[in-house]
């Protein structure tokens, strides 16, 4: 098992009350391990619930084992926590809503999600696992911004769109998969329609 | 590399297409039926006004019903002004499979430099291409078409517009009107414009009768209405305007003309229709205006003159600056007249 260099972002020690001063041990499903700061917790919903269910105390936190989250891989779970422990102690913001969302994306994000799209797209699965709102909010509007003075032809090819027979292709591919009997049965249907009768009975 | 974003959890593809742009939103709609039905779900609770523009070209505006300040344009323009560029492409729009349309910045349409993208579509039929524009950005936005600006000084046949203005889009909550006439047209225009809650008459007659005194009275019964150019405007016609708001400028009443209004208003056993009425026109001082007006107990200035009616009601009265619009430092300044039980 490797053990990253926690905590991620450095913490400012004189910033935290003593009590808050824990600091939490994650696991990702590729066996990397995470110490997250109590405060940066908290910018997730999610895990705030897990920890605060759980009432691990300091030494809990050392002899336990690691808090497995075992649907986000290492890479994806050290962006996550970096963003946390740099938001930490922030107001998580409530959706005014607003039409378009108004979303900055302020320099450290940027530069956070300053990665590929396949990394980008976990990330974002991760924000909303996580509940992280405002990594969810600034994620997304970077996605959004991908979109902006593209033609629908390049937004198809921006966003991997399928066409409408392409999805026509896998809705049929997957009822097939599910009930390969389903298929026949249409099929029979279809061609005793063409015969002239509209029933099987 | 792409980022597929129909893989995404549901709510996370609705959180991006609330913050994408209304018009990367309607090209997204344009991409498969799926994506589509995806934004018309998104959009069951509407969130847009459409406004339309009748110019040289029909220009449609996608406004943010939270941020007043925030809109987006799609503009209907001719066919035969179809530029070859090498960015124009072709959409599906109502029953036309291959429109040509084209990216523009805002820049190069509106003096505002906000770096925003207008989609301009060209068509055989301009206003057929209108309603089907319109029929679209309705579907997609769940959303009607509120409110119509004519520029007059742009369109040919004024009358055939505001023909096909009312015809076409039946509902309309406001039309605005703009532009040059003469005061013929002017008259027909007032008589005709259609709108189920506000009319802004601002266009401008070149010319006035000698007589505005025996003009036809024209009847008008909505929410409110704006009258930019008011030097027509008798006791007679603002009578007939049954509104809760009415706001005329340019009116041609002197002082002495404005506090017979008053008296009358003051004196009158019928309740005024009117809630709110701003008559736009500068003055020195109030003193003629409100000349016998005044009572013992109502705290009048020379700016503000409070009095109750002969049917009970309470009308005040206050000299203010009017603001007609957040972008324009213009001092205008007139009456409001305030009318409460």
């Amino acid at each position: 098992m490797s053990v990253e260099n926690a905590p991620v972002v450095d913490v400012d020690e004189a910033a935290i009350p003593v009590e808050k001063k824990m600091y939490y041990r994650f696991e990702s499903n590729d066996k990397k391990e995470f110490r997250v700061s109590e405060l940066a917790i908290q910018q997730s919903e999610t895990l705030n619930r897990l920890v605060e269910a759980m009432g691990y105390t300091s030494e809990d936190v050392e002899n336990k084992p690691a808090i497995a989250i075992e649907n986000i891989d290492g890479k994806t779970l050290k962006l996550v926590f970096q963003w946390c422990e740099h938001h930490k102690g922030e107001a998580i913001p409530v959706d005014d809503g607003s039409v378009p969302k108004i979303v900055e994306i302020p320099e450290f994000d940027a530069k956070l999600m300053d990665i590929d799209n396949g990394l980008l797209f976990k990330l974002i699965w991760a924000a909303d696992y996580l509940n992280i709102v405002q990594l969810l909010n600034v994620s997304c509007k970077k996605v959004a911004n991908m979109a902006q003075g593209k033609t629908p032809a390049q937004l198809r090819r921006v966003y991997l769109l399928p066409s409408d027979e392409e999805d026509e292709a896998a809705k049929r591919a997957a009822q097939e998969a599910q009930d390969p009997r389903a298929r026949e049965v249409e099929e029979e249907f279809e061609e005793r329609k063409r015969q002239g009768g509209n029933s099987f009975f | 590399m792409a980022l597929p974003i129909q893989k995404l959890p549901m709510l996370v593809i609705h959180l991006i297409l609330q913050t994408v742009g209304f018009l990367d939103m309607f090209l997204l709609t344009r991409t498969s039926t799926k994506m589509r039905r995806i934004v018309q779900n998104m959009n069951r609770t509407p969130k847009h006004y459409l406004c339309v523009t009748i110019a040289n070209q029909i220009m449609i505006q996608i406004q943010s019903k939270t941020n007043e300040e925030y809109s987006e344009l799609m503009i209907v323009t001719d066919k035969e002004n179809e530029p070859e560029r090498r960015y124009t492409f072709k959409m599906e729009i109502g029953s036309v499979d291959y429109l040509p349309s084209e990216l523009l910045a805002r820049a190069l349409v509106l003096v505002l430099a906000d770096g925003q993208v207008v989609v301009e579509t060209y068509w055989n039929d301009v206003k057929s291409g209108c309603i089907e524009l319109c029929n679209e950005l309705v579907q997609v936005f769940n959303t009607p078409v509120r409110a119509v600006t004519l520029k007059l000084d742009e369109i040919e046949n004024y009358q055939n517009a505001i023909n096909w203005i009312n015809s076409t889009f039946q509902g309309l909550i406001l039309v605005k009107i703009e532009g040059d006439c003469n005061f013929q047209d002017y008259m027909w225009i007032m008589k005709n414009a259609k709108a189920t809650k506000e009319l802004r008459f601002e266009m401008k007659p070149n010319d006035y009768p000698k007589d505005t005194e025996n003009l036809e009275v024209i009847p008008f019964e909505l929410e409110g209405i704006e009258i930019l150019h008011g030097k027509w405007i008798n006791f007679q016609q603002l009578e007939a305007i049954k509104s809760d708001y009415i706001k005329i400028a340019n009116i041609d009443w002197t002082d002495f003309k404005i506090n017979t209004f008053l008296k009358n208003l003051k004196s009158s056993k019928e309740k005024p229709k009117f809630k709110e009425l701003d008559i736009i026109i500068h003055r020195q001082s109030t003193h003629v205006v409100f000349e016998g007006l005044q009572e013992r107990d109502a705290p009048d200035t020379d700016k503000k003159l409070v009095f109750k009616t002969v049917n009970g009601q309470k009308c005040t009265v206050t000299y203010t600056r009017f603001v007609r619009n957040v972008h324009e430092d213009n001092n205008l300044f007139g009456f409001e007249i305030l009318i409460k039980d």
